[in-house]
């Protein structure tokens, strides 16, 4: 039923201002109840730490029998989460959603999925690669998301990395491995794109090798 | 942003939270909320798993999984059985609440006579001495509700403590009065009408007729049932008409929704007494509802009439209309201030332009036509484009 619906709505979001503890905050766009932007911090201990990420909410009208639609408004670099669309894959949003589980709930369920990324199940493939294949790497290029996306204080530990982050590092790649290629006169955007497309890693290291690379390049 | 005071949540009426000294209240207060709707119980049931819910709610999430929505084990709607217990409990929980806000909105002033010594000790000699706190309890909670001015005029730490034993010694009271009810009459939960709790169920098939004849009903007067049955009949009513003016409590099966054709949902409908319009979509969702809805009534023993449900239903049925043209009213709301009809203006510029050319267009072609009167062919296409 329709109004037990916006009981129930009415009743989370009221819940969720209330609660201090859970940082957790649900707020309402415009007059529709059943169009909402969750927050919540990046979880401590990760590269999305000290980041604070934006969720679109829709409740749709079987609510809480079917599940809310979530995604990111903030973009994050998460093997689960669409790096371009901020589409979630994650199971309670899908099939093992139970009308038990509230706003709140799933908005915790999605801080603890930025904690624990599942890359055999993966919404962005490349990133999920990243991950597999050099997991330092991909922890930076998420924490410089974070800096550049969900406004996370640059670390002073890694003042090697510099303020601003550069497009290379933004896309999980080395400037050396990078530079590799441009010296050869190829166009930056274009070895960006393959390089992260056949998850590079340097010379004679797996996945991709330096040939295949340049191979792609020449096409 | 103020979450709390927006206008759509201030019409929010929920009853006042324990303070958060109390978080076994509050846990109390939690326990007796439906996973799913979060409210008080309404009808509790169980299912196999073990879990209760609303009858109204695990009936409407079952239509979509067949899934405990707690622990995610198989289950269906056969195995959905009645809580008693549960709704005893929510009942008289509901009943005792505002009561023990009250009590602990009066603490503070207790704490403040908490610094006093004397009665501190005396309520931990009475907590500490095992069975007879138990009768105290009792004593003291048998006194309040007789006197309930007592209550506000002696705040102290020794009540407030009695209070929460009240609340349980309340609990074993209505277990009381349940087993009281298994072998002694009992009001109708339909009608009202007390009668031996054996004779119910009959009664209830019956459609609820006044007691007298229930009372009787292998005697004299079910003779006369019979013989009335027989007039119906004669009268060219038939049976069915009898009972489809009082519709049998009895769980309605659910349909094959997949095969039963519109006028088979038709019928159902018409036979309680329900709006049969609309197309077989409408005509599913509603029976759907109404299946949800007098099933979920069976299981409480405060069921709402048929007309309640009814007008509930069509509730539902308005309340999803307007959600599905919550847009439309918007924007012809919108169209009714200045800013929003400029702002249309604005964005539908081009589209008012394009239509503005075409039929400028459109008169310049007319106009050569008409120069050019008999052919026919002409005449053909600019009729189609009219048509257009």
């Amino acid at each position: 039923m329709s109004d037990a619906r916006l009981r129930r709505v009415q009743k989370e979001i009221k819940d969720c201002a209330k609660d201090k503890t859970s940082q957790i905050s649900i707020e309402m766009i415009d007059e529709s109840p059943f169009h909402l932007i969750g927050a919540f911090p990046g979880p401590p201990d990760t590269p999305y730490e000290g980041g604070y990420y934006e969720v679109d909410i829709k409740i749709p009208d079987a609510y809480p029998f079917q599940p809310v639609k979530m995604k990111f408004i903030t973009k994050v670099y998460h093997p689960n989460i669409s790096s371009a669309s901020g589409a979630i894959c994650l199971d309670i949003l899908k099939d093992a959603w139970s009308p038990v589980l509230t706003l709140k709930s799933t908005l915790i369920s999605l801080q603890s999925l930025l904690c624990d990324p599942v890359p055999n199940d993966p919404q962005d493939a490349e990133v999920a690669k990243h991950y597999l294949a050099d997991r330092e790497s991909f922890n930076a290029t998420a924490r410089h998301w974070a800096q550049a996306y969900a406004q996370a204080p640059t670390h002073k530990s890694k003042a090697a990395l510099g303020g601003q982050a550069t497009d290379a590092e933004m896309a999980g790649l080395t400037e050396d491995n990078v530079a590799s290629f441009t010296d050869m006169g190829f166009p930056r955007p274009q070895v960006i794109a393959i390089l992260k497309r056949l998850n590079y890693r340097g010379n004679n290291v797996n996945p991709a090798s330096y040939n295949s690379v340049l191979e792609e390049l020449l096409k | 942003m103020d979450m709390s005071s927006h206008p759509l949540l201030a019409v929010l009426d929920e009853p006042p939270p324990f303070p958060e000294k109390y978080p076994q209240l509050r846990r109390l207060d939690r326990s007796v909320v439906c996973q799913i709707c979060k409210e008080p119980f309404t009808a509790p049931v169980s299912i196999a798993c073990g879990h209760s819910f609303c009858s109204h709610c695990i009936r409407s999430s079952l239509d979509v999984s067949k899934k405990c929505p707690s622990c995610n084990e198989n289950c269906s709607e056969g195995s959905i059985r009645r809580n008693r217990a549960l709704e005893e409990i929510t009942d008289a929980w509901d009943e005792s609440r505002p009561t023990l806000i009250e009590l602990t909105r009066h603490v503070p002033t207790s704490a403040t006579t908490r610094k006093r010594p004397a009665p501190e000790p005396n309520s931990k000699a009475s907590s500490s001495s095992g069975p007879s706190k138990r009768v105290k309890a009792n004593a003291n909670a048998n006194g309040s509700r007789s006197g309930s001015q007592s209550r506000s005029a002696s705040p102290s730490k020794p009540r407030s403590k009695d209070s929460r034993e009240e609340e349980e010694v309340e609990e074993d009271d209505e277990d009381e009065v349940q087993e009281l009810t298994e072998n002694d009459e009992a009001p109708c939960p339909l009608c009202q009408a007390t009668m031996p709790i054996s004779s119910i169920p009959l009664h209830i098939e019956k459609g609820c007729p006044p007691p007298k004849t229930t009372k009787k009903v292998n005697g004299v007067v079910g003779k006369g049932n019979q013989k009335s049955d027989w007039k119906k009949v004669f009268s060219g009513q038939g049976l069915s008409a009898g009972k489809g003016k009082e519709v049998e409590m009895k769980r309605i099966t659910k349909p094959n929704y997949a095969l039963a054709t519109p006028a088979d949902l038709r019928a159902t409908l018409a036979e309680y007494s329900l709006p049969t319009t609309g197309d077989k979509l409408t005509l599913t969702a509603r029976l759907q509802e109404w299946i949800i809805l007098f099933n979920a009534n069976l299981d409480t023993s405060h069921p709402s009439s048929l007309s309640a449900l009814r007008a509930k239903l069509t509730e539902a049925e308005n309340s999803r209309k307007r959600d599905k043209e919550r847009g439309k009213d918007e924007m012809v709301h919108q169209l009714g201030t200045k800013e929003g009809l400029e702002k249309y203006a604005k964005d539908k510029k081009g589209e008012f332009e394009r239509l503005k050319k075409e039929i400028m267009e459109r008169d310049k072609r007319r106009a050569g036509a008409g120069t050019a009167e008999g052919s026919g062919s002409g005449t053909g296409k600019e009729n189609a484009i009219e048509v257009e």
